[in-house]
């Protein structure tokens, strides 16, 4: 189900007032049963694929705590296994198969069948959230989970299951456990955030789209003015889908009483891509610190250590976005990014002062890296930089796409999202009043200037 | 009063969804709300069913207008001419079977041809089971197409020769004995399947659209957001696109380069032979189980009347109705050279001007084939 879509709407109704009605003890129940209907809408049978982890790590989790050792350690091993194991069945057996016949074709060995199949939606955020359970529980510093139902529903709580935020046992669980009471400030926070998060899906990310998917889709045919401008609006494009989603999970939660941790802290204004990645997707970037790059020795370690640590981390984050070469250039050109921020800040080579220059750098930096996010192949990426690089045909030839008044209006309008952000750091202290008014001027700009095609969101694929 | 507000909004809620996930009931109401325009069936309009629900303005102004609710667009349709049998006609003996779309869909016909006792309509879009000619009169077959319509056409691909049971259920146009092929067309039949089409059914969303918000007392908010994103961006709904001279509306996919549908996309000569075999098998078809005789007709898009110079045109209809292979009535210059406007402006179909144009076009031609 779209968080965009008409049936969201109705389903958010009815989940929400139902949840207050019923008694503290059986919401879960509920939660549960509404979060897999949540799921199945997108394609009922892969149901049984969360399931089957769901069933392996809470006995994982159960077994880790009752054992010590290598035990422990085994038992910890096996969950990892499975998850990593469904992962990299249904997001990354064709990709290995294509490569490998690749390679083997140079020797005519018999090709590695593909299997045809839709990937199943958010795999790769639920199987994060469930292995972060059971390496904490092996750390000690969660207790084992008894009651399957909440942990069925920490895994597939629905605001968060298919596109994060990823969550950790400790902040989760305990909520899921307590009695929690009907808080107008929740609901009416919560509600103005998931308003937030609809503006910037159906009136910037959907809008930019409207020019950006058809650039990117065919990218020979277009100036360098267009396809720089294209990179430009594909950074807002999936900044506000993304962190557009995040506001309404964040936001569907709180009117449940539940508070889910903030993903994105204006990621386009830091100073240098370490930042950056402070403030984007903050929930996976401390996944991989938690989890990866502090116990690979993160940066309590040689220099060139910390080199190969950050590069291991990056390549992995871009595999974890999809199954393709371009994902696993991002992430390399990141860590390259941030290894040469390193060494500058190292050397003391940075100019601090001019503060202006270090933002519009690293703005820059990222943005040519999203070209291989979003670029179809990594040949059109480099395609891309090339021209754009080039600078032949500095004229706009996209006008059948999007006009020009529509370009100044997209302009305009993250000019206002970036001010917007500023402002709305303070919203959980706003006067009623103040959201309501806020949450009706949205709604009426969502309505009039709101692309309705329920697009789906970009991170959905992941 | 916290409770009692969760209560109302549950049960409110719950009885919306649980509504739009009735297929059934969705789909009379689209029926009735289509045919409400139309005033073909004598609907009580005092019901409270019709009062609460028949309230749409998708149909009543045009299906372009419904598409995109531009305002400078809503223009109310004129209703069809009627041609129904004259009482003294003299017998003629012979029948005219008429295989056509939604430009002769929902039409009265019976009498518009001088040479014909009677005129059978089979909608092509619709199934309709085997043709059983009366063998006491001479039967003719008229293939009407929309010049879109054309575009891969295969009579092997039709409904005609791909029943199945869920929708020989339905008995559309003619009572049906067997299906010649398995199942291809299928309804939900195993328990899963019904469950899966109701409960998971991927128009929920488009149900409760149309539930909530299919109503003329949202036309004004519609035409404020369609009249906006024109005037500011030169958007409008995707399907529809404006003509050049922007005095109708067109459809986006006879005019989008991009759509196999398109008047301004390459069509090469071996997809037009391609599409001239497949009308002949056709010919060949329907003359082997009885016709006398087989007649092609092709309306023309409005985009090839109205706004062919817009891009380079393909000339599909031209390029068809050369072939002799066929008997054709030929009605495209006959349109272009019209004095008056033949097309609705806020629809994809002709209005009542190129109904009778057509009619009378096919009459003159009929003059000579007896």
């Amino acid at each position: 189900m779209l968080f965009n879509s008409l049936l969201f709407v109705v389903f958010f109704f009815i989940v929400t007032s139902l949840y207050y009605l019923l008694p503290s003890k059986i919401r879960w129940i509920w939660l549960l049963a509404a979060s897999c209907y949540f799921y199945m809408y997108f394609k009922p049978e892969y149901i049984l694929i969360i399931l089957f982890t769901i069933i392996v790590d809470y006995i994982a989790g159960l077994l880790i705590e009752k054992t010590s050792g290598r035990k422990r350690k085994l038992f910890l091993l096996l969950s990892i296994v499975v998850n990593v194991g469904v992962l990299a069945f249904y997001k990354y057996f064709n990709f290995f198969a294509e490569n490998i016949d690749l390679l083997l074709g140079y020797t005519h060995a018999p090709k590695i069948p593909l299997i045809d199949f839709i990937l199943p939606i958010g795999l790769s955020f639920h199987t994060f959230q469930a292995m972060s359970y059971t390496i904490e529980v092996y750390r000690g510093n969660q207790k084992a989970e008894r009651h399957f139902g909440i942990y069925a529903l920490y895994v597939m709580f629905y605001p968060q299951m298919v596109a994060g935020p990823i969550e950790r046992p400790q902040h989760i669980l305990p909520q899921l456990h307590s009695k929690i009471r009907f808080s107008s400030k929740n609901l009416n926070t919560g509600i103005f955030l998931m308003i937030v998060g609809l503006f910037k899906k159906m009136v910037i990310a959907d809008r930019l789209g409207l020019y950006v998917d058809p650039v990117f889709s065919n990218p020979h045919v277009h100036s360098s003015l267009d396809l720089l401008l294209a990179t430009y609006f594909f950074a807002f494009q999936i900044y506000c889908d993304f962190s557009g989603y995040s506001d309404i999970a964040v936001g569907a939660a709180l009117t449940l009483g539940i508070e889910l941790m903030r993903n994105f802290n204006m990621p386009y204004i830091s100073q240098n891509v370490s930042e950056f990645w402070h403030r984007w997707h903050i929930s996976l970037s401390t996944w991989f610190r938690d989890y990866v790059y502090i116990p690979l020795g993160g940066s309590h370690v040689s220099f060139p250590k910390t080199c190969r640590n950050l590069l291991i981390v990056f390549l992995v984050s871009g595999m974890w976005h999809g199954a393709n070469w371009k994902y696993l250039i991002w992430g390399l050109v990141h860590s390259c990014f941030i290894i040469l921020y390193l060494t500058f800040k190292k050397n003391k080579l940075l100019p601090d002062r001019y503060k202006f220059i270090n933002w519009l750098v690293t703005f820059n930096l990222v943005c040519l890296a999203w070209v291989f996010f979003r670029a179809e192949t990594v040949a059109d990426a480099w395609y891309i930089l090339g021209r754009i690089c080039a600078v032949k045909n500095f004229s706009y030839t996209a006008g059948a796409l999007m006009s020009g008044r529509e370009i100044v209006f997209c302009i305009a309008i993250i000019g206002a999202l970036v001010a917007g952000e500023r402002y709305l750091r303070d919203l959980r202290d706003f006067s009623v009043i103040k959201k309501t008014s806020l949450a009706a001027t949205l709604l009426v700009i969502c309505y009039f200037l709101g692309i309705f095609n329920e697009a789906q969101f970009i991170y959905f694929q992941f | 009063m916290q409770k009692f507000t969760c209560a109302l909004i549950s049960v409110l809620s719950a009885t919306l969804l649980l509504a739009a996930m009735d297929q059934t009931f969705i789909g009379g109401l689209k029926f009735n709300r289509y045919y409400d325009h139309l005033d073909l069936r004598q609907m009580d309009r005092n019901s409270w069913y019709h009062r609460l629900l028949i309230r749409s303005d998708k149909w009543r102004y045009g299906d372009l207008y419904g598409l995109c609710y531009l305002p400078e667009y809503k223009f109310k349709l004129e209703p069809f001419k009627k041609y129904p049998k004259a009482s003294g006609k003299s017998v003629t003996n012979r029948v005219l079977y008429v295989i056509g779309d939604s430009f002769l869909a929902d039409k009265t016909l019976n009498g518009a041809f001088d040479g014909f006792d009677d005129v059978k309509f089979l909608d092509r879009r619709f199934p309709f089971g085997p043709i059983v000619l009366d063998s006491t009169k001479q039967n003719y077959l008229v293939m009407e197409f929309g010049e879109w319509g054309l575009v891969g056409y295969n009579i092997d691909k039709t409904f005609q020769t791909m029943w199945s049971k869920g929708y020989l259920k339905v008995k559309v146009n003619f009572n049906t004995t067997a299906a010649r092929k398995p199942t291809v067309y299928n309804l939900p039949n195993t328990f899963w399947d019904r469950l899966n089409n109701t409960l998971f059914n991927k128009n929920l969303s488009r149900n409760l659209e149309t539930l909530l918000f299919d109503d003329k007392l949202f036309t004004p908010a519609k035409e404020l957001k369609a009249e906006l994103n024109y005037k500011l961006f030169d958007r409008v709904d995707k399907g529809v696109a404006v003509s050049t001279d922007k005095k109708r509306l067109l459809v986006n996919s006879t005019v989008d380069t991009t759509s196999i549908l398109s008047d301004f996309r390459n069509i090469s000569d071996k997809e037009i032979g391609t599409l001239i075999n497949n009308l002949d098998a056709a010919n060949h078809y329907y003359r082997s189980i009885g016709f006398k005789k087989v007649i092609l007709t092709i309306v023309p898009n409005a985009v090839s009347v109205y706004d062919q110079h817009r891009l380079p045109y393909n000339r599909l209809l031209e390029r068809v109705e050369r072939d002799n292979r066929f008997t054709v009535v030929d009605v495209y210059k006959q349109f272009k050279d019209a004095p008056v406007n033949l097309y609705y402006r806020s629809d994809t179909h002709w209005n009542p001007e190129g109904l009778d144009l057509w009619v009378k076009a096919m009459n003159k031609s009929m003059e000579s084939w007896w």
